[in-house]
């Protein structure tokens, strides 16, 4: 009754926090209600503290928080793109989700995007010579769904093997796909003018599907047939069954003879397989080339999608719109209020600050309650 | 006693539903200072629900709560504990490494400069602690104590943080017969110190030895409230049950041929570990159309034994076979491919998932076996199918497949990890503490089932500290002591008195530092 299963679990508040004997809990709200209230307290207060933070900078609040909504969703062209983010967004939440489900916590998606976009890219210049048709681009996406996964399941595999804290490693691993980003763009294909390779020729792109004048509806479609799949991977197979297992109680896992170590090499691998995916719809639709630093910030915004749909694949899409907008909106602010784009970050700080502390999302160690 | 003084706490009207279930129907309940209160109930019948009202971890969809007169409203488990009020769960909340003072103080009221002040809260834990009969050393990690111990290191938190009532939440359950003894001494001198105890259990025979004072719930209401002597056995069995208990069906005689082996242990052993006690040699057999139950004081290597044999841990020398096949270290999947079912003694931490529903419940080892699905993919009609089946067999409430687990009283969430282990009829079963929580209709049912499976050929080993259970049941016993088989025979041969002198090897058990 002392013991307890190491490592840490995530959990959500929608699932109503354990229950049973043993279990403290407070019910103000009826808990169905509660995670949606706590999500709209946040999102007032997340702008209300926005609203001073522009003030505090100098700027006109109103007319700052109407920029960032236009910024986002106003024309064509930002709904484009918010949508576009939206969708990489997705399926990095969804990588981050699986093994979170199974209790490992998967922090490592910058370096599988990073992993994931240098494999696409030396797939293009070594088998495409730069180029290449459609067979170029799908092996590509092969490649980079590979290369992600064996860069998921290195962090898999040293927790398995050697009960490594799969934190640690994720992080040590982000930074060395940073760099093993770098070091490709150093070699042969550089650009000659900015820090990045060449730009892949013409043609060497997803195919198209038109909506709203732009060319993102393929990978909108892509993401939400991931989220759709990892639902029912998570909620209607064996594998899933599995995983849910074992977030919900590691030592029941055991006694009902799932191996813990199979298990966290697995999801490692699926997740790292999704962020492979998200890597390869950037670098097609947006970059065309690898450029610095190619996860931008994803891995981590993917990380607060996940947790802000509750795990739920099903809201991963929503949750991941709603984070898209910030930051397309942020995009905005320089031009029209003379606030810097940072503010974007900082934006995005405070919301998810305002999620944990209503609780519309909580985290916790495992054995805690 | 009770002398028309205010009452400590009284309860008046209380109702609370989960959805379209009423927990507490209109409940009336009234405690006294010097008093133990029982209460008493089947299953699900919301003993826990009102208590946990009690100490405010559930708000009261109605009815009104006074503490010593003064009309209260407990938002939190903090206000209750506020007004003197605190509980203790079945499931301990204790940090291992933390000795029993410093567990003791955490989160006390007076928590200012506990490293200045340390050897202050020592002494005045020994002293509590001492003077309500505990035998603890306060300096020990919480780790390496009995589960009797860790009890007592729950109570003197709530001691500590001046808790006038105390609940205490099916303590028996986990406490043998000699442990039960000390904890009503307990409870006896908590109560001549002026403070008020509320104790949940299904054991009549307890109740009719420890409680002044006793209400029995049926489905949420107040079925029967009495002083102690006003209620016999009987009468409480009927006003919990509306009905009368049946005796179980008599041992049977022992057949002249010898039945075949069905599990076989030799020279088994394991270390002691971090907080788990050390198996030496140990050597028994099961026999096919056999009961055997293992028995001992609490924390001579039951558990340990049971897991070993269950997959769980592996021992570090000795073998295990089943129906003559080595099956020593092999996994508890595996066990349940040879025909194993396993009912182990910590349900929360490895029977149950209590995030889960209880047909995935039902479902939790056959899934991963490769049953119920098809490609990879659940087929969750059948699986449904069979639930529903299994829930109705063993009356568990609600019957609702879809349920979550954490979401079912205690014993109903043992009632499906019975009908889990019980559902493929297994060769063999290992069962430790099977009837755990469950009240005495429900133990009925469960001992009915385990009779009846080794009437049909199987083996049973039979984990349990209640001599009475197993002198009902158990066709031979086995005592444990320091780990060793200390006795061994049939039940017939050996006196109650034997086996309890076995089980302390003479000497006043103690649980701190045997190994
Ligand atoms: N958190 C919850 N959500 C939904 N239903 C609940 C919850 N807690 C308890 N219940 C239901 O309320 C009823 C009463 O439960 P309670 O735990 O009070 O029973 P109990 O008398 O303590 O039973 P046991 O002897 O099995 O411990 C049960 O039917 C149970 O399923
Ligand atoms: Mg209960």
């Amino acid at each position: 009754m002392t013991e307890r299963a190491g490592g840490v679990a995530v959990q959500t508040a929608h699932a109503g926090s354990g229950g049973g004997e043993g279990n403290r809990r407070r019910l103000t709200p009826p808990p169905r209600l509660r995670r949606p209230l706590a999500f709209v307290a946040a999102l007032v207060i997340a702008l209300a503290v926005m609203a001073v933070l522009f003030a505090v900078l100098g700027a006109d609040p109103v007319k700052a928080l109407r920029a960032m909504a236009t910024g986002a969703f106003g024309t064509p062209y930002a709904l484009n793109q918010t949508l576009q983010v939206a969708s990489v967004l997705t399926m990095v939440a969804i990588a981050a989700l699986i093994p979170f489900r199974a209790g490992v916590m998967n922090v490592g998606g910058e370096g599988q995007l990073a992993a994931g976009a240098t494999a696409a890219t030396v797939v293009v210049f070594t088998v495409g010579g730069g180029g290449g048709g459609l067979g170029v681009v799908l092996l590509a996406v092969a490649a980079a769904m590979i290369g992600a996964a064996v860069w998921a399941g290195l962090t898999g595999v040293l927790r398995a093997a050697l009960g490594a804290n799969e934190v640690i490693v994720g992080l040590m691993l982000n930074f060395l796909g940073a760099l093993l980003a770098e070091w490709v763009i150093a070699g042969p294909w550089a650009d000659t003018l900015a820090p990045q390779t060449r730009a892949f020729d013409e043609g060497t792109d997803l195919p198209q599907i038109p909506l709203l004048g732009g060319e993102f509806a393929t990978a909108l479609l892509v993401a939400l047939a991931v989220s759709g799949l990892a639902w029912v991977l998570l909620d209607r197979s064996r594998f899933g069954f599995a995983v849910r297992v074992l977030g919900g109680n590691a030592d029941a896992g055991l006694r009902a003879g799932i191996s813990m170590r199979r298990m966290t090499v697995a999801v490692m691998l699926v997740g790292g397989a999704a962020a492979g995916l998200a890597a390869s719809v950037q670098v097609f639709t947006v970059n065309h080339a690898l450029i610095q630093n190619p996860a931008q910030g994803y891995g981590y915004t993917g990380i607060a999608v996940a947790l802000l749909a509750g795990l739920r694949p099903r809201l991963v899409p929503l949750a991941a719109v709603l984070f898209a907008a910030l930051t397309v909106g942020a995009n905005s602010l320089p031009a029209v209020t003379g606030v810097s784009t940072s503010a974007s970050l900082i934006v995005q700080g405070v919301f998810v600050i305002c999620l944990i502390a209503t609780g519309a999302i909580t985290v916790r160690s495992r054995g805690a309650s | 006693m009770t002398g028309g003084a205010t009452p400590l706490v009284t309860m008046r009207g209380i109702s609370k539903s989960f959805g379209n279930l009423r927990a507490n129907r209109d409940v009336d309940l009234t405690l006294y200072r010097g008093e133990v209160h029982s209460l008493l109930g089947e299953n699900g019948a919301g003993k826990s629900t009102l208590m946990n009202i009690l100490f405010g971890m559930y708000r009261p969809d109605t009815g009104r709560i006074e503490v010593d007169g003064t009309p209260v409203s407990f938002g939190s488990p903090r206000d209750a504990l506020a007004r003197g009020i605190g509980m203790v769960h079945q499931h301990f909340m204790l940090v291992p490494d933390f000795t029993v003072a410093e567990n003791v103080a955490l989160g006390g009221e007076r928590r200012h400069r506990l490293g200045l002040r340390r050897t202050r809260v020592t002494a005045e834990v020994a002293e509590l602690a001492e003077r309500f009969g505990m035998h603890l050393d306060v300096r020990t990690p919480v780790r390496l104590l009995s589960v009797e111990q860790q009890q007592q290191v729950e109570i003197l938190k709530l001691l500590y943080r001046g808790a006038d009532l105390l609940i205490l939440d099916e303590p028996t359950a986990v406490l043998g017969p000699v442990e039960i003894e000390r904890l009503f001494v307990t409870l006896r001198r908590l109560c001549d110190a002026g403070r008020g105890v509320v104790i949940i259990t299904h054991k009549l025979t307890e109740v009719l030895s420890v409680a002044d004072r006793i209400t029995v719930l049926r489905q949420g209401a107040v079925a029967a409230t009495a002083r102690s002597g006003e209620l016999d056995r009987a009468g409480l069995a009927l006003a919990m049950l509306g009905r009368e208990l049946p005796a179980l069906p008599a041992r049977r005689p022992h057949p002249d041929a010898e039945p075949p082996t069905v599990l076989e242990v030799e020279g088994l052993s394991l270390p002691a570990g971090r907080s788990t006690k050390p198996l030496h040699d140990v050597r028994l057999r099961v026999s096919a159309g056999e009961i055997v139950g293992i028995t001992g004081v609490e924390g001579n290597g039951q558990t340990e034994l049971m897991r070993a044999l269950s997959g769980l841990v592996t021992p570090s020398s000795g073998t295990v076979r089943l129906r003559g096949r080595d099956v020593t270290g092999i996994s508890p999947r595996q066990l349940r491919a040879h025909g194993v079912g396993i009912v182990t003694d910590d349900r929360l931490r490895w029977d149950a998932v209590t995030e889960m529903s209880l047909e995935e419940n039902l479902a939790l080892v056959d899934v991963p076996a490769g049953r119920f699905s098809r490609f990879g993919l659940l087929r969750g009609g059948r699986m449904r199918v069979w639930a529903r089946r299994l829930l109705d067999d063993h009356d568990v409430s609600p019957p609702d497949p879809q349920a979550r687990m954490g979401a079912l009283s205690g014993g109903n969430q043992q009632k499906v990890v019975i009908a889990r282990e019980l559902a493929h009829g297994p060769d063999l079963l290992l069962a430790s503490h099977p009837v755990r929580g469950l009240d005495a209709g429900a133990a009925d049912f469960v001992f009915r089932r385990i009779v009846e499976l080794r009437d049909r050929g199987s083996g049973i080993l039979l984990n349990s500290a209640d001599l009475d259970e197993l002198w009902a049941v158990a066709d031979r016993v086995v005592v444990l002591n320091g780990g060793r088989v200390a006795l061994e025979g049939r039940t017939e041969d050996l006196t109650i008195d034997q086996v309890a002198e076995a089980m302390t090897g003479g000497d006043v058990p103690s649980a701190v530092g045997r190994d």
